[in-house]
């Protein structure tokens, strides 16, 4: 009997430790507490929020991982800001894959008082980080409407997955393409590592320019990864891949959709 | 996974028939011994340092959900501890289970008795351990088709260092008991990736990054 209620104890104290931050089965246990689904929570926020809308503002951030001090920053910037509608994360909020990296990543990004989605980056995909990943924030191709202007947003981290995922998905590119809905005019098409990369897989490199000028009216490309701005036109199709810095080299850019084009700023901090 | 069967095999034989070769210590003859026989007794003698003294069981400490493992306790003061564990992780979002093999290595300085009682208090013990997750999708060094030091680190090996603290119950009379010694333990601790998290910002606070694990300790 006695044996019993020490068991019980035992039982109800691991179950009370295992809430606790100070429990950590591994690095890459893919535990994970709190909040998950978070694209397509915020997909949802973004298309309710700028529907309709023709002009409008959003921020792109990219590279965060182990800059949680700039990442906190930069949140609170655009928050005081308040021109911004949404921000988009251009990937890489873990370093190491670790399943804590992604959730001190997803509670510092939810101190935005605006919606945010996020890439995947290459870091992300470390140990079992795109499970983790695909958990807290979901599939890792996605896209949304903001007004009049589809988002698409691709895992171009090829070299992570060894033909064991299609990495692009142009699959994915076609049904988009054909599912494009009626709502939207433009195109932005976002991704972590950009064509031409080492990461990328540069033999179908072309292919995906293609697939990328199919969309209606795209307007530019999004990419992060570089940890530097860049401004590229990689296929020599008038499309131009804008490249946001890290977090860690206090940038982001702040883009404005317009009625007629846009304009990108690239902001410090 | 089959590698992980391997080595849980290897283990299992590490901790059972060694003892069972130990057992051709006892006849001693009374007769003066050949040098064969003082051969084969310092032969049995060294292998028998071989056999493990203790066993562990551990709750989290970021070598798994639960593990378990054997090991060497010696030194003069008994104060260094050598143990292989070996810990289940259960999959929870991922994939597969998965084990995780580790070598430690502990410093146990002082020991404290209350009073005149059987209990000691081990006010701190200083560890050091290597993890390893047994599973072809983690890596030791990066593979090759990405470029030399692309990463620059592994994600199957991970180094901690924690430190902590023990409460003994030194079995006052072994005779009729099958162990000498159980103690009751925990330590906090942080791996090589968190230190480098830790250090490179202030967001991330000590306390974040501290893994507590909690385990028991029998000495046969």
């Amino acid at each position: 009997m006695q044996r019993m209620g020490l068991l019980a104890v035992v039982a109800a104290l691991s179950c009370l430790l295992a809430g606790c931050e100070v429990i950590e089965y591994h690095p890459y246990d893919t535990r994970i507490e709190g909040e998950t689904g978070l694209t397509e929570k915020n997909i949802r926020l973004i298309e309710e929020k700028m529907r309709g809308k023709r002009e409008f503002r959003f921020a792109m951030i990219s590279d965060t991982q182990r800059r949680y001090d700039e990442t906190k920053e930069v949140v609170d910037l655009i928050n005081s800001r308040g021109d911004i509608d949404f921000v988009l994360h251009g990937g890489d909020m873990a370093d190491f894959g670790e399943t804590k990296e992604f959730l001190w990543a997803r509670d510092y990004l939810n101190k935005l008082q605006v919606p945010y989605v996020c890439l995947l980056g290459n870091h992300d995909c470390l140990g079992t980080g795109f499970d983790v990943y695909q958990k807290v924030f979901g599939p890792d191709n996605f896209a949304f409407t903001a007004g009049n202007v589809r988002f698409i947003c691709l895992n171009t981290n090829a070299l992570e997955y060894d033909y064991s995922h299609p990495v692009p998905n142009f699959n994915f590119m076609e049904d988009e393409l054909r599912a494009f809905p009626a709502a939207a005019e433009k195109t932005v098409v976002a991704m972590h590592v950009p064509p031409g990369d080492g990461e990328f897989n540069n033999n179908v490199g072309r292919a995906f320019g293609s697939y990328v000028r199919s969309f209606p009216d795209v307007q530019f490309c999004l990419f992060g990864h570089v940890h530097n701005w860049r401004e590229e036109e990689f296929f020599g199709d008038g499309v131009v891949y804008y490249g946001c810095t890290t977090v860690g080299k206090r940038g982001y850019y702040v883009i404005t959709i317009k009625e007629d084009g846009y304009e990108i700023e690239r902001c410090g901090f | 996974m089959r590698l992980s069967v391997v080595v849980f095999s290897m283990f299992l034989m590490w901790c059972f028939p060694l003892a069972v070769a130990g057992q051709e210590m006892s006849g001693q003859p009374d007769s003066v011994r050949t040098r064969y026989e003082k051969m084969m007794t310092r032969r049995m003698e060294m292998w028998q340092r071989l056999i493990p003294d203790h066993y562990k069981m551990q709750f989290a400490g970021s070598i798994g959900m639960v593990s378990a493992g054997t090991g060497w306790t010696y030194g003069k003061k008994l104060q260094w501890e050598t143990d292989l564990i070996l810990g289940f992780l259960p999959k929870f979002e991922s994939e597969h289970h998965k084990v995780v093999f580790t070598v430690k290595q502990s410093y146990v300085p002082w020991k404290l008795r209350i009073k005149e009682s059987p209990w000691v208090v081990q006010p701190l013990s200083c560890s050091l351990f290597l993890s390893s997750v047994l599973n072809e999708k983690f890596w030791t060094r990066e593979p090759d088709r990405y470029p030399k030091g692309y990463y620059g680190f592994s994600t199957r090996i991970r180094a901690n260092l924690s430190l902590g603290q023990r409460i003994m119950f030194d079995i006052p009379d072994v005779s009729d008991w099958l162990v000498q010694e159980v103690s009751l333990y925990y330590e906090l601790g942080a791996c090589d990736t968190d230190f480098c998290t830790f250090f490179g910002d202030r967001t991330i606070k000590f306390k974040d990054i501290l893994s507590l694990a909690i385990g028991l300790k029998v000495h046969i």
